[in-house]
């Protein structure tokens, strides 16, 4: 029962997880851009959440149907002014800029909004749940996982079947191919950007929810996202979900025997799948 | 040893000092024979080195330490007059720590060698004092700090068997927080088990240390410790840790973690079914802003209480009692008053106090036995160093508090526990948490 328990609620926190790699997926595992920024753009964009909500007096959901078009708005403008120069074969350019650009972040916010931690008022949401059996089932991680279902089913929609989806899949794999066939890599990175990053907009309104947000809070949840979209494997949207559930369930597994050991029982699957299935469980292997 | 020490004890007249480095200017020999008073109108500039963290992650505590400062400034008026019956310039040299204690220790470094400060005043963490303190122990320059658990200040200098010559400090200890939770605890009907949360960090090994951490004296206060393992900073899932507290009935949490995790925890508290009486932590519940990050749980969550505007004492230099400094602090920065305003206008208080008794302002020895002699009324109670707990440090009251409903905030800190310090009777009685 105990450990019953144990995997309900990681794969809880999976689906938590999988909003913050769905966008990594996008941009690391489809785009080849390192963005060190990720976990930023989500303090940021939690950030003028509680200003607006705050602002306005706005619940949650006003919230997030505002803050989601602001993210896609940003995502756009970050690919076009900053990461449209230094995307290439090479990953080091975008990896350097999107590290100045997650120093500048941070200080940009300190001054903004002070270290201060915040929080997004949820009106009663977030201490709601549901009892199945003496399995208590929180409602706002319900909702989470929820979201991050359907975002992943969307996403891997719109790559698979869409004409931009196709487009992108072309550019990633061969940027001089698909340009000869009359596709512009750079607007078609700027609109994945742009659904990557509006993706974080869910996942900022759901972090301040849930926890709280201080400006230097940004690259905390970073590696969770990486190493969600590795143990799935490069490029496929459902590995990055199936990554975050298998992460999700081996904290929450090492949390219930020690709760030091939970972020560490983590990081170890990550390395194990690293070290036996370098392409991720849903990955092709490399010819 | 510093070489403006070499030159006190050379037998040169500290108050030449300024006048040796201008050596072969002819303005300056011209005045070397005239009597001081036709020299200036003031007897010499007294320099103070003021070090507190601005900047940073710890930025929130040294907030406090720059609007009283300018205060101060606008009341002194650059002059400061002395016992001696002299009057002073006064210039105060405010230097950003950068919430670094590297950055703290060369800057207090270069505020002693080339400011030549007579006085080193390092506020707020310790972070900022620990490095402070150990230049001007090094340097042989008076020092007097506050706004850090003395322990952390003493202690890992080898304080535990020697004392020092030239720093000061006051502030209460960890021992006395600690029973400061149990004290809380105390007031209310439970069935004294104890559910206890501690991050795995410097922090969280002190407090959940079992021979001198906050389960000690827990025990001996009669209670149960149920300590499920250190967790790490910012995890997101404490469903595990909420089990087992569920599963031994748990009705107290007590600890120390920041504002990050005690949402995440008591957000799964509230889904998970769990509602302990009590939720007593450090760290997150110091400043209102990480208790209206709780929302509406962080309405009777309690803590430690450094300051609050009800302490009843007088300020020695502006003659306001604690109430009137929170309300101005209101008034200009439109912002709620935060603990540690009451030790910054303290620390000055004292500082202030010191050069003002001083036998010889310009003299780092001379201040250094002032400093020593120190017996003062402050905002935060009396500064005394009576050799208890230790030469080098004066401990001051802490309360144990509870956050309630405010009027003009969102939350008002109420001081509902004395059992370590009575020198006031607490605000109201303390209240189980209403989940």
């Amino acid at each position: 029962m105990e450990w019953f328990d144990a995997l309900v609620q990681g794969v809880l926190l999976g689906g938590m997880y999988a909003q913050y790699a769905l966008g990594m997926a996008l941009m690391f595992g489809v785009m080849r851009i390192v963005n060190i920024s990720h976990g930023d753009l989500v303090i940021l964009l939690s950030l003028i959440g509680i200003s607006i909500a705050t602002a306005w007096g706005l619940g949650p959901l006003p919230v997030l149907i505002l803050l989601v078009p602001l993210a896609v708005l940003m995502g756009w403008v970050l690919q076009k002014a900053v990461l449209n120069r230094v995307v290439g074969s090479d990953p080091l350019p975008s990896l350097i800029a999107t590290f100045g650009l997650s120093i500048a972040l941070q200080n940009l916010m300190l001054q903004i909004w002070s270290a201060n931690s915040r929080s997004l008022p949820g009106h009663g949401i977030e201490s709601q749940s549901i009892e199945i059996g003496g399995i208590y089932i929180g409602l706002l991680p319900l909702i989470v996982l929820a979201v991050a279902t359907g975002l992943t089913w969307g996403l891997d929609l719109t790559l698979k079947r869409t004409r931009f989806g196709r487009a992108l899949r072309a550019a990633s794999a061969d940027v001089e191919a698909a340009a000869m066939t009359g596709i512009n890599p750079r607007a078609v990175y700027a609109m994945a950007t742009a659904a990557a990053v509006g993706i974080l907009g869910f996942a900022a309104v759901f972090q301040a929810l849930r926890s709280t947000v201080a400006p230097a809070d940004g690259p905390a949840q970073l590696i969770y996202a990486f190493e969600a979209v590795i143990i799935g494997g490069m490029g496929t949207v459902w590995g990055a979900f199936a990554g975050s559930m298998v992460l999700g369930i081996s904290q929450a597994i090492g949390f219930r025997i020690d709760p030091g050991f939970g972020v560490l029982a983590g990081h170890i699957v990550f390395l194990i799948v690293l070290a036996t299935r370098p392409q991720g469980l849903f990955g092709k292997a490399l010819s | 040893m510093s070489y403006y020490n070499r030159l006190v004890k050379s037998g040169l007249r500290p108050s030449r000092r300024s006048v040796l480095k201008g050596i072969g200017a002819g303005l300056a020999a011209s005045t070397l024979g005239m009597p001081a008073y036709v020299r200036a109108a003031t007897a010499g500039k007294i320099k103070l080195g003021y070090l507190s963290p601005t900047t940073g992650p710890l930025a929130l505590f040294g907030e406090t330490d720059g609007y009283t400062l300018q205060k101060i400034r606008a009341l002194l008026g650059g002059q400061l007059q002395c016992a001696d019956g002299n009057t002073y310039e006064i210039e105060i040299l405010d230097r950003d720590s950068q919430s670094n204690p590297n950055k703290a220790s060369e800057i207090a470094g270069n505020l002693i060698l080339n400011d030549e400060v007579h006085l080193l005043v390092p506020a707020s963490t310790t972070d900022t004092i620990l490095p402070a303190a150990e230049q001007a122990e090094l340097y042989e320059t008076p020092c007097i700090s506050s706004g850090a658990p003395w322990q952390a200040v003493i202690m890992p200098r080898g304080g535990g068997k020697q004392t020092f010559d030239w720093t000061y400090h006051f502030f209460w200890g960890l021992d006395e927080a600690l029973n400061t939770f149990v004290g809380l605890w105390n007031h209310l009907e439970t069935n004294k088990k104890v559910g206890m949360l501690f991050p795995q960090n410097i922090d969280g090994e002190t407090w959940g240390n079992d021979e001198y951490g906050l389960p000690a004296p827990t025990r001996k206060a009669g209670y149960e410790v149920v300590v499920p393992g250190y967790f790490q900073p910012r995890t997101n899932d404490f469903s595990a840790q909420i089990a087992e507290f569920k599963k031994q009935g748990c009705e107290i949490i007590g600890g120390i973690t920041y504002p990050d995790d005690l949402k995440t925890f008591v957000t799964q508290c509230n889904q998970q079914g769990f509602k302990p009486k009590a939720v007593t932590v450090a760290a997150a519940l110091l400043f209102p802003g990480g208790v209206e990050a709780m929302g509406p749980l962080g309405n009777g969550m309690s803590s430690e209480v450094w300051w609050t505007p009800a302490f009843p004492f007088k300020s020695s230099l502006t003659g306001q009692v604690s109430s009137d400094i929170a309300s101005q602090w209101e008034a200009d920065t439109k912002r709620q008053w935060t603990q540690p305003l009451g030790y910054s206008h303290a620390l000055l208080e004292v500082a202030l106090d010191i050069l003002k008794r001083s036998s010889n302002p310009l003299d780092r020895a001379a201040n250094r036995d002032a400093l020593v002699a120190t017996d003062l009324q402050t905002l935060v109670g009396h500064i005394k160093f009576d050799a208890s707990p230790h030469k080098n440090i004066c401990k001051t009251p802490i309360f144990g508090g509870q956050w309630v409903k405010g009027e003009k905030w969102p939350y008002d800190l109420k001081i509902v526990d004395n059992t370590v310090n009575q020198l006031f009777a607490p605000q109201q009685p303390i209240q189980p948490i209403a989940w």
